[in-house]
């Protein structure tokens, strides 16, 4: 990634006004403050126009909540809701479907982001080891990946109850339990 | 409330030439002081497949570079290659098949300029 690209992800200051082929959407502490300044104020109302021209809505996950100490904050997907919210308004119904059918998700589970690991993998037998089945397990189940899962961060609530995983697994459509990990350190004692 | 046994796992690793690491609530957390630091286990399982030349790969939805990633984990004393990194924005560069996004093409609507852990969310 060179430094123009970078500027690019992580700056506010360059809006497009016309013509872009991406909106590209991602999770912002400060989403939800609109005491945050004209120029955010500026990419918003232009990421609709630009959705409504026919530019494709990138989003970098698709998690509707972030947890934080004693309880969560909305997630990306809450912003996504927000922007197709705005576009819908603005430019109707059918503008806000089409944005959402051309969806992609950069992020997990999204299927492209486990062609990129299959890549770095080179070859080799993979193993996905996370704390979300929503993503990390979810991804490597629909990409033929065999998964672990951790029970710590998000999964700390299946460490002694393995019916609430059982039925989370059944209801994001995962069919085989990944291997379950108390500590990381499992793997290789 | 059924329990399970979790013994079966014994030397898991050694089936995979690769194994990818989430890292926020698998790899790091804030521990009860508020600071952000590696779980139980981590320094030393990342160490002992080093050890074994498995191949590893850290993978997170945190949609900021990999340099700036290697940087953070570095921070709490995990050491990385930016090349074992996959975050959002490398896969977005991938998606659109290494293009450098120009200022007439593209929109970027949101994305982290913090680098600490305080934005370590996704």
């Amino acid at each position: 990634m060179d430094d123009r690209t970078k500027e690019y992800v992580t700056g506010f200051s360059d809006v497009v006004n016309d013509g872009a082929e991406y909106v590209v959407v991602g999770w912002h502490p400060a989403f939800f403050d609109s005491g945050n300044g004209a120029e955010r104020d500026v990419q918003y109302a232009s990421a609709a126009t630009q959705l409504a021209q026919g530019a494709r809505l990138v989003i970098t996950s698709d998690e509707a909540d972030v947890p934080i100490e004693g309880g969560s904050i909305p997630g990306t997907h809450s912003m996504v809701s927000a922007i197709l919210d705005n576009v819908e308004r603005q430019y109707g119904t059918d503008a806000r479907e089409r944005s959402e059918r051309g969806i992609v998700n950069v992020g997990k589970p999204g299927d492209i982001s486990y062609q990129v690991l299959e890549s770095l993998a080179d070859g080799e037998n993979v193993l996905m080891v996370g704390d979300s089945l929503n993503t990390d397990i979810l991804g490597a189940a629909r990409n033929g990946m065999d998964a672990a899962l951790t029970l710590t961060g998000n999964a700390a609530r299946y460490r002694d109850d393995a019916d609430a995983l059982d039925a989370d697994l059944s209801s994001y459509g995962i069919d085989q339990r990944p291997h379950l990990l108390r500590t990381i350190d499992e793997l290789v004692r | 409330m059924v329990a399970y046994d979790v013994a079966a796992n014994h030397a898991l690793a050694d089936d995979y030439g690769c194994i990818a690491f989430d890292i926020d609530g698998t790899l790091a957390a804030r521990d009860a002081t508020g600071s952000y630091a590696p779980l139980e286990g981590v320094v030393d399982t990342l160490e002992a497949l080093r050890e074994k030349g498995t191949k590893i790969v850290f993978m997170s939805n945190n949609p900021i570079s990999d340099g700036d990633y290697a940087q953070r984990l570095e921070a709490i004393g995990l050491y990385t290659e930016r090349e074992e990194i996959i975050t959002p924005i490398d896969v977005l560069e991938h998606f659109v098949g290494g293009r450098t996004p120009g200022c007439t093409q593209w929109v970027w609507t949101t994305g982290q300029r913090n680098t600490s852990p305080d934005s370590a969310m996704s």
